[in-house]
């Protein structure tokens, strides 16, 4: 596990976006190197991303894999490759939801099935936190991961791109193909339902 | 200002996803609303709790499973050199093959409306030497007022198709 917390700055270290575009372009004309360079800029926030909706670490290693496969087959037809970023999320979020629906139809675990725990392989092992805080720490992290999961799904992942991915709102429009508005409200209702989840939370530790 | 219309606002805020404009207001208004303020801190705490949680590391066999899987696909046929490039550019192709049609079309149409084939010219002198013969005669050039071909730029009015016509 990473000491590298979730929704770091804005500004990311690692090449231009010159320098980027570059990359896509090669890849797109077959250059393997380069799609491992993709590859190795993007792979672990899109991991994340899609544990964070999909709640399970095996689906979302199956997720992560299919998510760039499907991206070495498509990138020629991309356009614009720019909006590489972009296009790589919305692949990702279709894949997840591919993956909720098929698990709908077959009646395997539901996205709100109990059972399901985001944080169970999670123990804090931060060496300052005394074995009470761990568990608290753990439960905590239980009840924010449940509220997550409880969340409609559109509501979900606008919300993780926003929180956990750091993204804008305007770079989320791009990704989900909904409007600001839209995606502001969205944001703000996920919010109050996690704050909810953990108001219950500590209002029932002593 | 209407508190509950401007906690999406806020929220935004926190996101840093607000218009330089309208977080000035923001801010403004929640350096004078204690109940705006507390909302915004209750967020920014859980912001903080939220981004606290530490990312997953990235298993390495995920790599490996892309890898395995591209390497085992047959290698994708080569383009057949620029043209084939070309011709593969997937936005190119419909627009050349229309270019084509086009091109195909216009000449076909130019051939039969402009340019005359070997037996229309023919067909053609024969009405120029009828046109000849009947304006040279005043009693044919007479018929050829009333004939409907007249009308039709034919100076002699007299079908050449037909071999008998009734005159007045």
């Amino acid at each position: 596990m990473s000491s590298t917390p979730a929704g770091s700055p804005r500004i990311q270290s690692g090449p231009s976006h010159e320098q980027l575009v570059e990359v896509v372009v090669r890849a797109q004309k077959g250059s393997f190197d380069d799609f491992q360079k993709l590859y190795d800029l993007y792979a672990r926030a899109i991991y994340n991303f899609i544990w964070k909706l999909v709640g399970s670490t095996e689906d979302a290693e199956d997720l992560t894999q299919e998510t760039f496969l499907k991206v070495h087959s498509e990138l020629r037809r991309l356009r614009d490759p720019s909006q590489f970023r972009f296009w790589l999320y919305r692949i990702a979020r279709n894949e997840v939801y591919q993956k909720l629906r098929r698990k709908q139809r077959s009646s395997e675990v539901s996205i709100d099935d109990e059972e399901v725990s985001y944080y169970n392989f999670l123990p804090d092992q931060s060496p300052d936190l005394d074995p009470e805080r761990q568990v608290l720490s753990q439960e905590l992290q239980d009840v924010i991961g449940k509220a997550l999961r409880d969340l409609p799904v559109k509501y979900r992942d606008v919300f993780v791109l926003a929180v956990f991915q750091n993204m804008s709102y305007e770079d989320i429009t791009k990704v989900v193909g909904r409007s600001l508005l839209s995606v502001k409200t969205d944001i703000y209702r996920a919010r109050l339902a996690v704050k909810e989840a953990v108001n219950k939370y500590t209002r029932k530790r002593p | 200002m209407n508190c509950r219309k401007m906690r999406t606002d806020i929220i935004a805020l926190l996101d840093e996803s607000l218009g330089e404009v309208p977080a000035s207001r923001i801010r403004q208004h929640l350096q004078s609303c204690p109940a705006c303020f507390h909302f915004y801190e209750e967020q920014r705490n859980l912001d903080r709790l939220l981004k606290s949680e530490p990312q997953l590391d990235l298993p390495v066999r995920i790599w490996e499973g892309i890898e395995s899987r591209l390497l085992s696909r047959p290698a994708p046929a080569p383009p057949l050199r620029w043209f084939g490039a070309l011709f593969e550019w997937a936005n190119f192709r419909y627009a050349f093959a229309s270019a084509i049609l086009l091109v195909i079309v216009s000449v076909a149409v130019f051939r039969v409306t402009v340019t005359p084939r070997p037996e229309d010219e023919q067909l053609l002198a024969e009405i120029r030497a009828y046109q000849v013969e009947v304006l040279g005669n005043p009693f044919l050039k007479e018929i050829g007022r009333e004939n409907p071909f007249y009308a039709f730029g034919l100076r002699g009015g007299k079908n050449p198709f037909n071999s008998v016509r009734s005159t007045k």
